[in-house]
Parts: C-alpha cells; structure tokens; sequence
C-alpha cells in the first residue's frame, strides 16, 4: 500500500515537471535594413553580450559563466553565432523569435533566463536581423566552450518558472520622450534587474517590478578571482543611489568608475552604447521607484 | 696577485649588485600584485591574468610605457570594455602594476598579501 501512495506520489511529481514544451512552426518576416541591423547590433551587446560574447574572439561564441553563484554548479551560455553545430545557425527567425518572447528553445526546452516577454516588436526583430547578419561578430565559429553541468541546486533553481504563452500582442518601444516608460523597458529588457534585485531565485520576468527586493541589490554573484560580490542597491534610498546626480550616474554607467573614483567590477559591464536619452530615462525610472533601505558594502 | 684580488672582488660586487636587483624586482612584483587586487583588476583579469583578456601575453605586445598608456585609457587602443583608469590609479603605483602584469607571462601568479 505504501509502495502505491509512493508511486503515486513520484508520477504527480513527474507529471508537474513537465520538461518539453511546443515550440513554432510559424514563419516570419524580419526587417534586416542597415539600421536594423545596426540597432540590432546595439542592443544585443547590451542584452546578450554580458553572457554570449566572447572577448578573445570578438564573437558572440559564449562562454562560461563566472559570475555565478558556485553553488549553481558549470553555467555555459551558448555560442549563438551561424555555426549550425554548436550555435543556432539552424534556428530560424520564427524560432528565435519564440525563444525570447516564451522561453522555449527550438528543441522544446524551457530556459527560464532567456525569457524577454515585454520586448519590443522593433528590438528584436533588429537582435535577429542582427544575428541573422553578415557580422564578423555573429559568423558561423565553431568555438566551443562545453556544456553546462547544473548541481541539483542549479536544476531545481533553472527549471522553476513555466514559459510565457506565446501572444500576436504587438509591443512597441517607448519613445525618448516618455522617460519613465523607457526607463522601465530598459532596466526589463537589459536585465538590470536581474542582477540588482535580491537573488537570481525570486525574479518575476513577467512583472519585474514584483520581483523580491527589485533593484535594490544584495544578489550575491562572483568576480573572476572567484571573491563574492554583492550588487549594488540601484534604488535612490540613502544607502543607495540617493545623491548621485545624472552626470555622475551616466559617467557610472557608460565608463564604468562611480562618483567615488571606484571602479564598477565585473559582472557588471560597461554600458558605452547607451545613449545620453537612455540613461536618463534610467534614472529617471529609479528615482521613483521605491527605495529600499539596503546598505550593500563594498568588498 | 692583485689583480686577481681585484677580478674577484669585482665579480662579488656584480653578483650582489645583480643579487639586489632581483630583490628589488620581487618587492616591486609583490606590491604590484597588491595593488592588482586593490584597484579591482583582478575582478575582470582574474588572480592570473586569464580572466576576460589574456594579460599573459601583454609584455609581449606592449612595451612598459604602452602598457601605461593602455591602463590609462584604453579606448585609445581600441578596447572600449575597460574603464579608463587615468584617474583611480595613482601614478605612483602605475610601474609596479606593469611588473606584475609583465611578470604574469613569466610564471604562475603572486598571490597578494
């Protein structure tokens, strides 16, 4: 009777992890003007780089993830050049379309950070015009940087969240005049928050705003000497960024050194494309949000 | 006989002339591997060196001066990833970094004290 209740048990558990999803078979039309490609090429450095793009080779041919907490175990972000091998050269248009808005890769599997449901139509149709491209940066490379090896932590941690269900809703990109609007589509779409909130575990790719802790830092992450570092509270708290003034926000942003003469350390990136209307709509979004009290020192 | 006596202690002084001048270069590795931690280097390049970019190889393609240069700005050697550091890194401090960048290629890294 116990072997029953236990089996039963198991096969609800199975059942509820459900590990394979429906990909498309749809097809679509891609502008791939130069600007496209150009905006493409922008906003994919900022949004893919930070994890795709390989320094030593100038191509976005992935690479480990250092930056991860140990715990998660070997996180290798793909090559995603053309290589039909080890990039996604066979994926089509249609299908990085799918993976960025659900989650679900061409092989019907759920990759819960890959997930952009609120991006623009515009953007990526431009990141696929972009990756589609005769870029240097995105031909085919076979380099590969292995395959990731997630411990039980990482399993569990990377399966939680189910893909978003694919919508023909058109999202459109605020324009530099609604500041506050753009700003929040930036800290979304660039992934701010991902870092900035209180952990990788409690984000909500759906409503960011609702994710623990939004933007007000303590994620613990790791530097390339292997030390833990903690991401800064972005939020205008007064163990935040209260005080920091546009200038000195942008400078932080763009040129990677706060208003202390310190520099800001890897995971983060420098942010050089940002335009000078991007930034301030950044700042203008996390002045007002609301501010948390969390004083993150510096290591 | 004397001049003997004098080829030899000229042998002794240029041994511990070269003697010091070793000890001179580890000390000024050991604080430019501390100053490598210090100024967050080792965030991005890692303990040694083989973190994003491979400074390993660096003393091979930038002569002391150039290796300044780039640590001061680096968009003028057409990487637009590293922050500049012309105002974090104290002048001072610049040549014993370069020693310790150099001496990544040479061996295995300092660990800082």
């Amino acid at each position: 009777m116990k072997s029953i209740y236990l089996l039963t048990i198991a096969l609800c558990i199975v059942i509820g992890c459900k590990t394979s999803y429906q990909t498309t078979q749809k097809s679509i039309s891609v502008n791939t003007g130069e600007e496209n490609i150009a905006n493409g090429k922008r906003i994919t450095a900022m949004m893919c780089g930070p994890c795709h793009y390989d320094l030593s080779s100038k191509t976005y041919s992935g690479g480990i993830m250092h930056d991860v907490p140990k715990v998660l175990g070997k996180i290798v972000a793909r090559n995603i050049t053309q290589d039909t091998i080890i990039g996604v050269g066979k994926y089509t248009e249609a299908e990085l379309w799918h993976l960025l808005k659900t989650g679900v890769s061409k092989d019907g599997r759920f990759i819960g950070f890959m997930l952009r449901p609120n991006i623009a139509d515009s953007d990526l149709n431009d990141i696929i015009a972009f990756l589609k491209s005769n870029d240097s940066e995105v031909k085919a490379t076979s380099i590969n940087h292995g395959k990731s090896d997630l411990s039980l932590i990482g399993n569990m941690a990377l399966s939680k969240g189910k893909p978003v269900p694919a919508s023909n809703e058109i999202i459109l990109k605020p324009g530099n005049q609604n500041k506050v609007e753009l700003g929040r589509y930036l800290v979304d779409n660039l992934g701010c928050f991902d870092c900035h909130s209180k952990s990788f575990a409690n984000l909500d790719k759906v409503n960011p705003e609702k994710s623990k802790g939004f933007m007000g830092g303590g994620n613990k992450m790791r530097t390339m000497d292997g030390s833990t570092i903690l991401s800064s509270n972005l939020t205008f708290h007064e163990t935040g960024m209260k005080g920091y003034s546009l200038k000195e926000f942008s400078s932080t942003l763009r040129e990677g050194i706060n208003k202390n003469n310190q520099i800001i350390r890897y995971p983060m990136r420098m942010y050089v494309e940002l335009t000078d209307q991007e930034c301030e709509a950044i700042y203008e979004y996390l002045k007002q949000i609301p501010a948390i009290n969390n004083k993150v020192e510096r290591s | 006989m004397k001049i003997i006596v004098l080829i030899l202690m000229l042998m002794i002084g240029a041994f511990s002339f070269s003697d010091d001048d070793k000890k001179e270069e580890k000390k000024q590795v050991e604080k430019g591997a501390r100053l490598f931690k210090k100024y967050g280097c080792t965030s991005c390049h890692g303990l040694a060196g083989k973190g994003l970019g491979n400074l390993q190889k660096a003393y091979l393609k930038y002569s002391d001066q150039q290796l300044i240069d780039y640590i001061k700005n680096p968009t003028s050697f057409n990487n637009p990833k590293m922050p500049r550091y012309e105002r974090v890194i104290a002048q001072q401090d610049m040549q014993p970094i370069i020693y310790y960048v150099k001496h990544l290629g040479k061996s295995a890294e300092v660990k800082p004290k």
